[in-house]
């Protein structure tokens, strides 16, 4: 899902010579590293690798950052989950979910969230 | 984004309190809202002794670290689970924080090794007695923490669960109606008969990107990769879930568990004007039901008690 975005902004951005320098973002679950086209704020490149800011941290060197601030090209950013999954005191209190079933983090990340309208959601 | 009180430049934004804060400010606002938690659930005070249940992971240390700021006496248990991977990592972690942060404050760290005293990985445990990892883990956690509590003489039993840990599970509990456990289900728990901890949950007002934030920014070094076993569960659709919501509509996850904290509140109020209060009370219930465990002496509802049973199991399993 993130890598159709990448490529998506790359191609907007046009010129080979783009690609010489761009901010590298490392992000979790599972861990890799990707590059990006800056200057973006933090909340867009939140939003163009469908994330919430809500679940996540975003931070520059070892400084958290807000999301109005500008990542640029020469930027090392981490995106940093913040969510982790909870004891087993209530994991096996809540009917159905003994254990771990065999679905990964990733496929509980919003995939599309993005392409609807995102007032789908609330009255 | 500039701070809210000092007006300088801001690391975190909170839309839930439509607010703003550089580090310091932030700092002092995370510790408020937990000397408000500690405050008004009347939680423990300067004079006891906790024991906190560390992980590894963010909440608990930060849990560890807040409280020793704020000047309580708090030590901490670990429980080594002894799986390939997780397990030394995340020791390595709490370690390290007891020699660098909780040595200056005078405090202790405790630690359980699952595979010397149980005689094997949390894993192979829940092999030979052909349960869920996870439960077994829950059995093995709950028994240790709360037995080391008790012998060692501390007073309450701190643990590490943020308002997304606390609202996740209401909704868990709420869709599937566990009207038990909803009761059972506060940041406060009382010490309800002789043999059990009081435990409580001085981070049920802070979300959990605030609690890995105040990590972030006061240099805890955590382990940021979850047990493995935590894969895929309940909880984090829950949590997702639920913070699609808080994205739409900032202030959802407090709205909904303190609201229902208030129900709570106002029933038991209800319940103890009558004449003859209903025994709903958790403390009521636990009283009328557990009495000691045949072979350990720690309380059950049973004649022996959950961790005793799985551990003959366990036994039985390895001879055969
Ligand atoms: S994920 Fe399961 S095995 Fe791992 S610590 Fe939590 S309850 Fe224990
Ligand atoms: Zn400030
Ligand atoms: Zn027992």
């Amino acid at each position: 899902m993130a890598d159709s975005c990448l490529r998506r902004s790359r191609l907007q951005s046009g010129s080979a010579q783009a690609y010489h320098r761009r901010m590298k973002v490392h992000l979790s679950h599972p861990e890799r590293h990707v590059e990006v086209k800056g200057p973006k704020r933090v909340k867009d490149l939140l939003r163009d690798l469908n994330l919430l800011v809500e679940a996540h941290l975003v931070i520059r060197g070892d400084e958290l950052v807000t999301e109005d601030e500008l990542l640029r090209d020469e930027d090392y950013v981490e995106i940093r989950p913040v969510i982790s999954g909870g004891s087993a005191d209530e994991e096996s209190r809540v009917r159905g979910s003994r254990g771990a079933v065999e679905t990964s983090y990733r496929s509980l990340l919003p995939r599309t969230s993005h392409l609807v309208p995102r007032t789908n959601f609330l009255p | 984004m500039n701070c809210n009180k000092c007006k300088t430049k801001a690391v975190i934004g909170l839309p839930r309190h439509n607010a703003a804060f550089c580090k310091t400010c932030f700092n002092t606002f995370v510790h408020e809202q937990v000397a408000r938690a500690i405050k008004g659930e009347r939680m423990f005070g300067r004079d006891h002794r906790i024991l906190v249940a560390v992980s590894g992971g963010k909440d608990s240390l930060a849990l560890w670290d807040i409280l020793l700021k704020l000047g309580y006496k708090a030590d901490a248990l670990y429980v080594d689970l002894g799986i390939p991977g997780y397990s030394a990592k995340s020791r390595e972690k709490v370690q390290r924080f007891a020699d660098t942060v909780a040595r200056t404050h005078e405090a202790t760290l405790l630690i359980h090794k699952v595979e010397e005293e149980e005689g094997a990985g949390i894993r192979e445990l829940a092999n030979l007695i052909h349960r869920p990892t996870c439960s077994t883990c829950g059995t093995i956690k709950r028994y240790q923490f709360n037995r080391t509590a008790v012998e060692q003489h501390y007073d309450v039993m701190a643990t590490g669960h943020n308002l997304d840990d606390e609202a996740s599970r209401l909704l868990g509990n709420v869709l599937h109606w566990q009207e038990d456990y909803l009761d059972k289900q506060g940041p406060s728990l009382p010490a309800s008969i002789e043999g059990f901890a009081k435990k409580v949950k001085p981070l049920y007002r802070l979300s959990e990107r605030e609690v890995a934030a105040y990590s972030v920014l006061n240099r805890i070094d955590y382990i940021v990769d979850e047990c493995p076993m935590a894969k895929g569960s309940k909880m984090l659709l829950y949590k997702e879930v639920l913070n699609r919501l808080e994205t739409e509509s900032p202030g959802t996850k407090q709205a909904f568990y303190c609201g229902f904290l208030e129900k709570q509140a106002s029933a038991l109020r209800q319940g103890s004007g009558q004449a003859q209060p209903a025994p709903t009370s958790m403390a009521e219930k636990d009283r009328a039901t557990l009495h000691p465990c045949a072979t350990c002496g720690q309380p059950t509802t049973a004649e022996i008690c959950s961790y005793c049973k799985m551990m003959a199991k366990a036994k039985a399993g390895s001879t055969r």
